[in-house]
This record gives C-alpha cells, sequence and structure tokens, in this order.
C-alpha cells in the first residue's frame, strides 16, 4: 500500500508543478500588463498612478529586477524616499555592481543630505559593471554629476581629484574641454582651466565662450599679455560684451600703468609712477574725505601716507630712476600700499585704481 | 525459542518503526502537495472571479454571490469545514482519536479555496492544516492502522501542510506540538520533524526557494529602542484581546440567529467584505502583497492604521458569519500594520535612533500572532525563521511575551478553544492532558442519570424524584441537558402550593460540568462547587450528558476502590 501511496505523489507531484508552472506564467502575464501601464503612466506624467501598477508588477512577479527597479526609481523621483531606498538595497544585495542602483541610491543620499553615502554609491556606481551602448559616454556623464554634487556641496578638494580623473577620461572635442574648464574655475583651479579653455580655443578657433574664458582665466593669473590677446579675440566675436570689454580695458589700463614693467624707458617708468602716485593720492583724499586729511596734532595712517606720496612725488624724475634703480620700487610699493588702505576702507575701485591694486597684487604674488 | 520469540517481536517493532518513517516521509510529500496546491487554487480562484483590475461592481458582487454558494455547501454537505481548520483539527486529535472524514478534507479544500479567493479576509493556514492533517487521517484509516497511530498522524500532516503553507519548517513543527498536541515535549517531534521538512522540500521545489515575504534587514539601532518594542507588546496585546473578543461576541451573534439562516449567513458577511472593498480593496483575501508594502516601509502611517483596523473588521466578519478560512494570517496582517504605525511614531518621536519601521512591522506580526493564537514558540521561531537574523530575538521576545501576557489576562481561553466552545465542543486543557491520577471522572459517574423532562411541571418533578435520595437532579435529556433543579427546591416549591408551576421556575441555569476524561483532583473540586450533582457532559458536544456524579456515585467508587485516589483525596 505505501508502494501505490508512493507512486500516487509521482503524478500527483507532477500536476502540481505543473499548475504552478501556469500560475506563475499567468502571473508573469499580469505584471508585464501593469508593467506598461505603469511605464505610460510615467510617461504621461501621472507618477502616483504608475507606482500603483509597477506595485501591481512587482507583485506578480517579485523576481523581475527590471520592474523593482523600474518602481524604485518611479517611487525616489516623487517623495517615497524611504521605501526606494529599501527597495533599491534590496536589488543591490542582489547585483552590488550593477550601476544603474548604485547610482539611485547614490542619488537618494545625496538628496538626503548623506553626502559620504553618496559618494559611495557614486564611486559603486562608476567602477560598477557598465553594459549596453556609450559606456565611457555614460561614465563620463556619472562623473560630470558627483562633481556637480560635490560642487555644491562645497566640496572643491573632493571635486578637482574627480575633474582630474575626468578631464583624463574625456574626449578631445572642444565641447568637453569647456566644461571641463568651466568646472575648474567652479573647482577654483584657474591653472587646469586655462588649459582646458586654450585648448578649447585651439580646436574651436571661433568659439566665443572659450575665448573669454581663457582672457578671463589669464587675467586671474596675472597673464595679462594674454588675457589682452585672448579677450580682444572675444570681443571681436562678440562685441556685444560688456564683461569682456570691460576686463579688456582694465587689462589695457594695467598694461599702461605698471612702472615696474620690463624694458620701459626711465622717462616713461617715471612718467608711469608719477601719475599711479597722483592717481593713489587721489583715490586715497576721495576715499577719506579732505578733512581727515587735514593737520591734526596726531595724523592719521592715511595722512601719513598722502604726505609720504606727495614728498616722493618731488623726488621722480628720469635722472633720479636711473641713479637709484630702488627708487621706483618704493614708489610702486606706496602705490600699492595706499591702493589697498583705500580698498579696506572704501570698497573695490574701478578704472585705473582697480589696475593700479591689481598691478600690487600681481608683484606681491596674489592673485586676485 | 524464548530468545527467537524476543528477536522475531524486535524485527516487528523495526520493520513497524521503518514503515511508519517511510509513511511520515510520504505524508510530508502529500502534505506539502496539498498546501501548494490549496495556495494555486487560492490564486485562481481570485483572478477567475477579479480578473487584473475588478470594478467596484465585481468588488461588491464576488464575495456575496460565492458567499451564497459557499453557504450551502456549508451548510449542506460540509458543516465541519468551517472556519480555520485548525480547532477542528485539534478536537481530531484529542476527541475522535484523529479521525478527520475525507468529505471534511474535500470541503475544506473547496470551500476554503472560494471563500479566500473570492475576497474574505480570511488566511489559508488554517485550512492548509485541517487538510494536511486530514490527508494524514484518511491515508492511515486506509492503510488500516490503529487509531493510536491514526492519532498520532494529525500533528505530523498538520506540521507538514503548514511547512510547505507559510515556509517556515521549524514553526510548524513547533505549531504541531505547542498548538495541536499541546505539549512540546511529545514523542512525536520526530515524526512531525522528518514530514515538515519533506513538505518544504516538495514545497521550494516547485514554488521556488523565494522567501514568502521580502524582510529588510533587521537592526536594533538603540538599546533604548527596546522601549519601543515593548510599546508594540502592548499594543499588540490590546489589539489581541480587541480581536478575539470582536470575534467571540460577533460568531455568537451569528449562532443566536434562526437555523434557517445559517446557509444565508457567509452571504452576510460577503456582503459586508463586498462593501468594505469598495473602500479599503487592500483587506481582499489573505493580503500578503500588503504585509510586504509594510515590511518595505511602503505605507504611510495613515494608511497603515486604516489597514489594520479595516483588516481586523474584515476577518470578524468573514469568519463569524461562518465561511472557511483561517485567522493565521489575518493576525499577521494585522501585526505587521500595527508594528509598521508604533515603528513610524517611534520614528517621529523617540529621542534617540530608531530602526526602520519595516523592523517593526516584523516584531508586529509575532506579537499579534502570540496574542491571538497563543502560541508564543511558534511566534518567535516563525518571525526569526523569516529574518534568520539572531539580532531580532530579544526584541521579539520582549514584544511577544507582553502582547502573550496582555491578551492572556483579558481573554482567558484561547482563541481556538473558545471558538470551538461556542460550537460546544471542549477541548481537555494541559490540566487534564498531564493530569497524573490514574482514575477519571468517568470511572465514578453514573453513566444513567434520572433527567427530569425539561416542560414537566413542579408536581411531576416530585413524583418522579421522590423515591430518590439524591440531592440534586439534571433537567432536559441525556441529548441537551437545560440546568439541574435541587430536591430543597421542589420540595419547597411543593409546601407552598406551587407544584402546578413548570420546573424552569426552579431551575438552576448557570452550572459547573465536568469531562469524562477529566481527573478525579478537578471532578472532585468541581463536585464542591456544584449543588450535589455535577453533569459529566461530552467534548464533542457539550449539551449531550455522559452521566452524573453525586456524593453516592463517589461513596460507591470509594467502596470499590479503597486504596485509590479518590479515597485520599475524600480523607483529605
Amino acid at each position: 500500500m505505501l508502494v501505490f501511496l508512493a507512486a500516487a505523489a509521482i503524478p500527483t507531484y507532477l500536476f502540481t508543478r505543473q499548475m504552478a508552472e501556469l500560475n506563475r506564467q499567468r502571473n508573469s502575464r499580469i505584471a508585464a500588463y501593469w508593467y506598461r501601464q505603469g511605464e505610460h503612466q510615467l510617461a504621461n506624467n501621472n507618477p502616483e498612478a504608475a507606482i500603483t501598477s509597477l506595485r501591481h508588477a512587482t507583485t506578480g512577479d517579485r523576481n523581475s529586477g527590471e520592474y523593482s527597479f523600474t518602481l524604485a526609481k518611479a517611487l525616489a523621483a516623487n517623495g517615497h524616499d524611504e521605501e526606494a531606498r529599501l527597495a533599491l538595497l534590496r536589488l543591490r544585495e542582489a547585483a552590488p555592481d550593477n550601476p544603474q542602483i548604485n547610482l539611485e541610491l547614490a542619488r537618494l543620499s545625496a538628496r538626503e543630505r548623506e553626502i559620504p553615502q553618496a559618494l559611495l554609491y557614486y564611486r559603486h556606481a562608476l567602477y560598477g559593471v557598465w553594459t549596453g551602448e556609450k559606456v565611457d559616454e555614460r561614465r563620463r556623464q556619472l562623473r560630470l554629476e558627483l562633481i556637480h554634487l560635490l560642487l555644491d556641496r562645497k566640496e572643491e578638494r573632493r571635486a578637482l581629484a574627480e575633474l582630474l580623473a575626468l578631464s583624463a577620461d574625456s574626449p578631445d572635442t572642444p565641447e568637453a574641454h569647456l566644461q571641463i574648464a568651466q568646472l575648474f574655475i567652479e573647482a577654483g583651479d584657474t591653472p587646469h582651466a586655462l588649459q582646458n579653455f586654450t585648448e578649447t580655443a585651439r580646436l574651436d578657433p571661433k568659439n566665443t565662450e572659450a575665448l573669454q574664458g581663457a582672457g578671463a582665466a589669464s587675467f586671474r593669473l596675472g597673464d595679462y599679455k594674454t588675457a589682452r590677446r585672448f579677450l580682444t579675440l572675444a570681443l571681436e566675436r562678440d562685441a556685444s560684451s560688456t564683461s569682456t570689454a570691460q576686463l579688456l580695458e582694465t587689462t589695457h589700463l594695467i598694461e599702461s600703468s605698471d612702472p615696474l614693467l620690463p624694458r620701459l624707458t626711465f622717462q616713461e617708468r617715471a612718467a608711469r609712477l608719477t601719475a599711479a602716485l597722483d592717481q593713489s593720492v587721489k583715490r586715497l583724499e576721495e576715499c577719506a574725505g579732505r578733512d581727515q586729511l587735514a593737520p591734526a596734532p596726531q595724523p592719521s595712517e592715511s595722512e601719513q601716507l598722502r604726505n609720504e606720496a606727495l614728498a616722493l612725488k618731488l623726488t621722480i624724475t628720469p635722472e633720479k630712476l636711473r641713479q637709484d634703480p630702488e627708487l621706483v620700487r618704493t614708489g610702486a610699493d606706496l602705490v600699492f600700499k595706499i591702493e589697498e588702505k583705500a580698498t579696506g576702507n572704501c570698497g573695490k575701485p574701478q578704472g585705473p585704481d582697480e589696475a593700479l591694486l591689481l598691478i600690487g597684487r600681481k608683484y606681491k604674488g596674489i592673485e586676485r | 525459542m524464548r530468545f527467537g520469540t524476543l528477536l522475531t517481536t524486535e524485527k516487528l517493532r523495526l520493520r513497524e518503526n521503518q514503515v511508519f518513517l517511510a509513511l511520515t516521509i510520504l505524508l510530508g510529500v502529500f502534505g506539502g502537495l496539498s498546501a501548494v496546491l490549496f495556495t494555486l487554487a487560492i490564486e485562481g480562484t481570485k483572478h477567475v472571479l477579479f480578473g487584473s483590475a475588478p470594478s467596484p461592481l465585481r468588488l461588491l458582487a464576488v464575495p456575496t454571490l460565492v458567499s451564497l454558494v459557499t453557504g450551502y455547501l456549508l451548510a449542506k454537505f460540509f458543516p465541519d469545514a468551517r472556519g480555520s481548520g485548525v480547532p477542528q483539527t485539534e478536537a481530531a486529535y484529542h476527541l475522535h482519536n484523529g479521525v478527520i472524514p475525507a468529505r471534511v478534507v474535500f470541503g475544506k479544500f473547496l470551500t476554503g479555496a472560494l471563500c479566500v479567493g473570492s475576497g474574505h479576509s480570511m488566511g489559508r493556514e488554517g485550512p492548509s492544516v485541517q487538510i494536511g492533517a486530514g490527508i494524514a487521517s484518511v491515508l492511515g484509516r486506509w492503510l488500516r492502522l490503529p487509531p493510536a497511530r491514526v492519532k498520532s498522524l494529525i500533528p505530523i500532516g498538520a506540521a507538514a501542510a503548514l511547512s510547505a503553507a507559510f515556509n517556515t519548517p521549524v514553526a510548524a513543527v513547533l505549531f504541531a506540538l505547542e498548538e495541536i498536541i499541546g505539549d512540546m515535549n511529545a514523542a512525536l517531534i520526530g515524526s512531525t520533524v522528518v514530514a515538515s521538512v519533506t513538505a518544504v522540500i516538495v514545497e521550494r521545489s516547485i514554488l521556488g526557494e523565494e522567501t514568502l515575504f521580502r524582510v529588510p534587514a533587521y537592526q536594533l539601532a538603540n538599546p533604548a529602542e527596546l522601549i519601543g518594542y515593548a510599546i508594540l507588546g502592548v499594543v499588540g496585546g490590546t489589539l489581541s484581546v480587541i480581536f478575539c473578543k470582536g470575534l467571540l461576541s460577533t460568531r455568537k451573534l451569528f449562532l443566536r440567529m434562526p437555523q434557517w439562516t445559517r446557509t444565508l449567513q457567509p452571504a452576510i458577511g460577503g456582503l459586508g467584505i463586498g462593501i468594505m472593498l469598495l473602500f479599503v480593496p487592500q483587506v481582499l483575501g489573505v493580503g500578503y502583497e500588503h504585509v510586504d508594502q509594510a515590511l518595505d516601509g511602503a505605507l504611510a502611517w495613515k494608511m497603515l492604521l486604516i489597514l489594520c483596523g479595516a483588516k481586523l473588521v474584515a476577518t470578524i466578519v468573514s469568519y463569524a458569519s461562518g465561511n472557511a478560512g483561517g485567522i493565521f494570517a489575518p493576525s499577521l496582517f494585522i501585526g505587521a500594520m500595527a508594528g509598521g504605525a508604533v515603528g513610524m511614531g517611534m520614528h517621529a518621536f523617540a529621542p534617540f535612533p530608531t530602526g526602520s519601521p519595516g523592523a517593526y512591522a516584523l516584531v508586529g506580526m509575532g506579537a499579534l500572532f502570540a496574542g491571538i493564537i497563543r502560541a508564543p514558540m511558534t511566534s518567535v521561531f516563525m518571525v526569526f525563521e523569516l529574518t534568520q537574523d539572531y539580532k531580532i530575538l530579544v526584541p521579539l521576545m520582549v514584544a511577544n511575551l507582553l502582547s502573550y501576557l496582555i491578551s492572556s489576562r483579558f481573554q482567558r481561553k484561547p482563541i481556538y478553544h473558545a471558538l470551538l466552545e461556542l460550537d460546544h465542543v471542549h477541548l481537555p486543557g494541559p490540566a487534564t492532558r498531564f493530569a497524573a491520577s490514574t482514575f477519571r471522572a468517568g470511572d465514578f459517574m453514573n453513566p444513567t442519570p434520572l433527567f427530569i423532562p425539561e416542560n414537566s411541571s413542579i408536581d411531576d418533578a416530585w413524583t418522579l424524584i421522590v423515591d430518590d435520595r439524591s440531592a440534586c437532579f439534571l433537567v432536559g435529556s441525556g441529548r441537551s441537558i437545560v440546568g439541574l433543579v435541587t430536591r430543597q427546591d421542589v420540595e419547597e416549591s411543593i409546601r407552598s402550593d406551587r407544584g402546578d408551576r413548570p420546573i424552569a421556575s426552579v431551575l438552576i441555569r448557570e452550572w459547573t460540568h465536568v469531562h469524562a476524561d477529566h481527573s478525579l483532583e478537578v471532578a472532585l473540586d468541581r463536585f464542591r462547587q456544584s449543588p450535589g450533582l455535577l453533569p459529566v457532559v461530552s467534548r464533542d458536544e457539550a449539551n449531550r450528558v455522559e452521566g452524573a456524579i453525586t456524593l453516592e456515585t463517589i461513596l460507591r467508587f470509594v467502596q470499590r476502590n479503597p486504596q485509590s485516589d479518590v479515597a485520599s483525596s475524600m480523607e483529605a
């Protein structure tokens, strides 16, 4: 009898298995239907209905990573962060190297300001197993997303590290170089920015943005000659840009007022130094007001600087400069000191005073 | 020669054990297959009846109309297939020598699949247990096993079916021992383990390795979080009491309705469920997909509370109206929702870091199970098996223990036993099952007591009892006792010329009783509380009298057995 029972168990088992398979197929069909509904609703900007449909889909076919991932993305996109995170973490358990899952987790963490966690997931996404087409470009876009996040969070050092990696992996196109250059500017790395702007301009000489960027970066680095060259080219291509025109004007002013430039004649150097002293005294007077500079029992620092400048001005002649090579340096230092003082008291100057201030900073090694 | 006989006996015993082991494995296979088929039948029925996206009309009509059909089937053909199946299995084990008719197995499968598949808020585990145990019983009798062996197959079949239905083999074994047998040290532990493991292998080979729930990773974020789990235990206990009291009182209401309404009662429940489905479709059927959502933290606290309350009401309506389906799954559903809500509350208000609401939902499932089903060990191991994480044990035990204690305090009878008692079936309690004494109430009762007919007058009763020296008498008949009367009350009525009044005017309606298997200690203790006569009633049908214990029957027994426990108890 037991043998008969054992024999009966076999067809019963096979029958049950067949029933289970039919049930599984039916559930898969229903799940696919709900998945299509969900996608359609997502496309029609009906996220809550889509979430409900996608839930049905995942209930019908719990093993489908595609359904679960789409649901998780829909949940994340509609503020169901906690559920989305749990769903993604569960998917990640099965596929820890999946870049898409790690990316969604990174975005979720970033949104919740969990930056270390977000960075971890971004890195897993970056170095995950990418499949499909345009892998390099997708990976590059992901790194760009990470850089933007870091810059938004004022994490410039980390952003610079990623930017260097990005510039190494990027294609040699003007668009890529320009984008990287702008990001270097945001991260505060002007030399690398200049390098990329210059590269853009080399590849696309008509790219106004690159010319403007290269000009501005050179200006910031104190290379006014290069700045003038790029800014002139930029202005030729876009004459309406007031900022470029202003920057070029300041460059001209700097180049025409710098008393310390090499290869100037003594007459020219003396004239520039005298003009600079006059300009700085004028700025000091305008800034402080005449009354404050009037004779008093205890002269103020501004008054002392003014008196010193006026006294020095009387001594400056081409002949004196020839006899005393240090005199031009002393005079220039005084001018810069006065401009710094006036800037400290009255704010950022414009026009010739700005030029003098920038010349001073250039020689002091201070980048603007 | 004598040595040879011993060898033969030993060989026979060994062979018998081997045969029993083989049968146990086969029962595991059939139990597992039956549970899988039952699950598939429910899913198939649900799909056929509701489709992918049911309209409101369909939601309303399907449970009502299908319940009309199941109501008829249950009333006419399968009256023993109503309800969960667990209490009926317990009754079969303790009272009927393990006999579950094949008709009940078939009826349970059919009506259970129709009821749960048509949207009733009921579970599939209870019916699976009865079907599995029923198959074991049918096969045992078909193989002409002795009654004791047939009886021992009941927990084996039950464990196999539950193991496959819930995919937790250890919890299934514990459930069979703790709930069905009522003894954690039962000798059948080995067989239940074999059947349970066999069934789960069969189930996984068909449905795959996937767990029933997508359980979140458990984490106790802070030791102070145990306060949260204690709160969950209190909430779980309170909800368990509300559920049990609500279910029992609603079931009583339905039972009080006229007999002819029995066929229609499931449809009344079906209509109630249909109306609920229009507003809260999540209460449809087993509802494990929504438990999954609670475990995922996918439900907002408002939705968790709504689902908790709605499921509680829906399950009471479905069960109390006499449909076929269990309360195992609903208790987990309610627990998950309550747990999720407590978890969200903790997350919002606790001054320390807390785990995810999903973790609370998981513990909540165990807490409600411990409170409603009253199987604390099963509840702990069930959730432990789902998570496979030791870290959950302490919070789980805290919550389950509190829930169990609160539930036991305010609802003394476990729900399955209380439901059986509503059907006049009294299961033996632990005191009876484990009584050390040799003698039972049946040994010293009078099996042919005198009955005063229910419609007699006091004068008629006096005529009947005048020659009997007993102090108290039964009123009614052997098939249905209605109460007791004392000789003193009858005499006083006669003396004060009230002999023409009906006997009901002096009837004692609240009376204590014993069952024939009660120990002599219990019988003597209850006899002291009686007015002089202690009815011995059937466990199977508590209105049916099997005998009566009076002082006279006790004295007669002591005379026959002077060295018995009764004699020493009497002396004491």
